[in-house]
């Protein structure tokens, strides 16, 4: 696995998925580097669910190919993509509100310890650890035993993303952090997911939110009725643009091939 | 009994900031405590002499143990985010089951009780399959198999009392008289309590009870074997149903098949007393345990106040209600008070 010599942690290529005689998706590539923040932003129904769950393993592709490290994959089940590194923060799937941080954080990965024949969970090492964790990715005003149900959306998304982290997330797939929260909370989200960034996790965001996906995204993947639409550095792409873009304009690649070979 | 599950609001409770008021209100056995305050002092008022009397006080002990065994499994059963409404007729199939193996069929009874149970397991599991393999409500399946059990009940018992052997030293254990005025199953019921408690607050298995309650998507999504996790809680709630029928054979020394028909409700309704909230993910052991001893406390003391004891189901109709209205009330201040 470690002999890579692709400098992309994630690639794929000319991704199809058809659902019977509906095509959701019919030709994706893109690429992701270790420690790049990729947004993927398209209408609804472009295609960019469909995108991420055959990435993180919930549908196999019609066709296409997934190169994971320079590895070419194929996963059967979200477990197998998890095992890999690749993990999904959904909105409102992440985390058990009557839970507290730290038990949320180790849910399904907790410390034990073996008292005679029973094991018991090592509660101590859990808050203890958790808090350690918060700290390192700069959540640093939340103590690891207050439940969940008391955390605002902002902080429930930095506490789920600090976790994947931790859990060995290479690949964080983040499908609409920001719709829910309010400024300052998005701002929080962003200051977690830079973090990580800097930690060599790559990230990739899906958003409706222009403005939010330009701030925090390095590259940005435009998709349009299943197909990439264009791939644009940050820099080559303003807001305004992209949202132009989104509105239906044609990307100047498209208005070439739109004159130069009608007859596709 | 103060570790367990009943830690997890305490562990929450020491959160950054949180003032006292907090900090109490997130107890979740609060509700049923302050409501045995009142009971009691109400009940020592009416009958000052009869109701703190060891007799008084072994006879709703007896009680609460015969429902609150019960109500430990619903508890953690709800907690877990499923009903199971069929534990009255699983208790009385289970109780006549062991009597008929014992006398009628002639095994020795410790076969018959290891059947016994293994039977009323069974039947938690069964409802526990049909739940998760057809993917429907609990509690349409447990309102099925409640009265299937209950049908069978009747045909294995033609309608009659079914008895074990008198004076069976297995059954004197389970459920005997112990002294003069606590039966034995006072202390079955208290440690297998806190066994429950530790297994729900200090285990791996407890953490996944409330995680595949509270949200079984975001279980699912880490690797929780959420199906797994809800069959042990069905399959438990069954095995306790048939402790349950011991206490009775150990007490009474026969079964009725129409014992039990408002026990699944009762062990709900403690449970809710105790905090637990309908909707999965947060409850407790200690409370559901606490709310059988306040129903069962208002139920000997109406008798020792020479009230009508029809006063009982009203007063604990009333109780439920009071307390789930608190209960959420508390919850939606909380929720603003961050």
């Amino acid at each position: 696995m470690e002999t890579t010599q692709s400098q992309y942690r994630l690639e794929v290529s000319c991704l199809a998925k058809h659902f019977g005689s509906v095509v959701a998706l019919e030709n994706v590539s893109f690429a992701v580097k270790p420690g790049e923040v990729i947004g993927l932003v398209g209408d609804n129904g472009a295609g960019k669910s469909t995108a991420i769950k055959i990435i993180c393993g919930f549908y196999k592709p019609t066709s296409g190919r997934i190169l994971w490290e320079g590895e070419e994959v194929s996963f059967e089940t979200p477990e197998a993509a998890r095992a890999q590194g690749i993990q999904t923060v959904y909105q409102d799937l992440a985390l058990v509100n009557s839970l507290s941080i730290a038990r949320n954080f180790f849910l399904h990965a907790e410390p034990t310890r073996r008292i005679g024949p029973v094991r018991f969970l090592n509660v101590k090492e859990m808050n203890e650890r958790t808090g350690q964790i918060l700290h390192e990715i700069g959540i640093k005003d939340l103590n690891p035993t207050t439940p969940v149900s008391a955390l605002s959306g902002g902080e429930r998304q930095a506490v789920a993303i600090g976790r994947t982290y931790y859990f060995g997330g290479k690949l964080l797939i983040l499908d609409e952090p920001t719709s829910a929260l309010s400024v300052k909370q998005t701002q929080k989200v962003f200051s977690i997911i830079e973090e990580v960034k800097a930690k060599g996790v790559s990230v990739i965001l899906i958003e409706h939110n222009m403005i939010h996906v330009h701030e925090i995204a390095d590259r940005l993947v435009v998709i349009r009725r299943g197909q990439v639409f264009g791939d644009y550095a940050k820099a080559d792409v303003g807001v305004t643009e992209l949202e132009r873009i989104l509105a239906g304009a044609l990307s100047p690649a498209e208005r070439q091939k739109e004159g130069g070979d009608n007859g596709r | 009994m103060s570790s367990g599950e009943g830690r997890i609001a305490r562990e929450g409770a020491r959160g950054g900031g949180m003032g006292l008021l907090r900090r109490v209100i997130r107890v979740p056995e609060l509700m049923v405590l302050v409501a045995l305050l009142i009971v009691i002092l109400g009940f020592v008022i009416m009958a000052p002499t009869t109701f703190l009397s060891p007799r008084s006080i072994g006879a709703f002990m007896t009680a609460s143990a015969q429902l609150g065994i019960v109500a430990i499994g619903a508890a953690i059963l709800i907690i877990a985010g499923e009903f199971d409404i069929s534990v009255g007729s699983n208790y009385a199939f289970t109780g006549i089951l062991i009597g008929v193996l014992s006398t009628t069929a002639g095994l020795p009874t410790w076969l018959a009780v290891i059947i016994g149970l293994g039977v009323s397991t069974s039947i938690g599991l069964v409802n526990g399959l049909i739940t998760i393999g057809a993917r429907i409500p609990s509690f349409i399946t447990t309102l099925g198999t409640w009265l299937i059990w209950y049908g069978l009940t009747l045909a294995l018992s033609k309608g009659f009392f079914v008895s074990v052997r008198p004076h069976d030293p297995l059954i004197a254990v389970m459920g005997g008289l112990l002294g003069n005025q606590f039966y034995a199953s006072v202390f079955w019921w208290l440690g297998i309590g806190i066994i429950a408690v530790v297994m729900l607050g200090r285990t791996r298995l407890g953490n996944w009870i409330f995680a595949v309650g509270g949200n079984t998507d975001a279980a699912r999504a880490v690797g929780v074997p959420a199906n797994k996790v809800k069959m042990f809680a069905f399959g438990f709630v069954g095995f306790l149903a048939g402790i349950s029928a011991l206490f009775t054979l150990g007490q009474q020394g026969a079964m009725a098949p129409l014992y039990g028909q408002n026990l699944s409700m009762q062990a709900i309704a403690a449970s809710v007393i105790g905090g637990c909230a309908l909707t999965g993910g947060s409850g407790s052991v200690v409370g559901a345990m606490l709310g059988a001893v306040l129903m069962s406390m208002i139920n000997s003391g109406l008798i020792l106040a020479g009230a009508p004891t029809f006063w009982y189901q009203t007063f604990v109709g009333a109780i439920v209600i009071i307390a789930v209205v608190i209960n959420t009330a508390i919850s939606r201040r909380v929720a603003m008070m961050k």
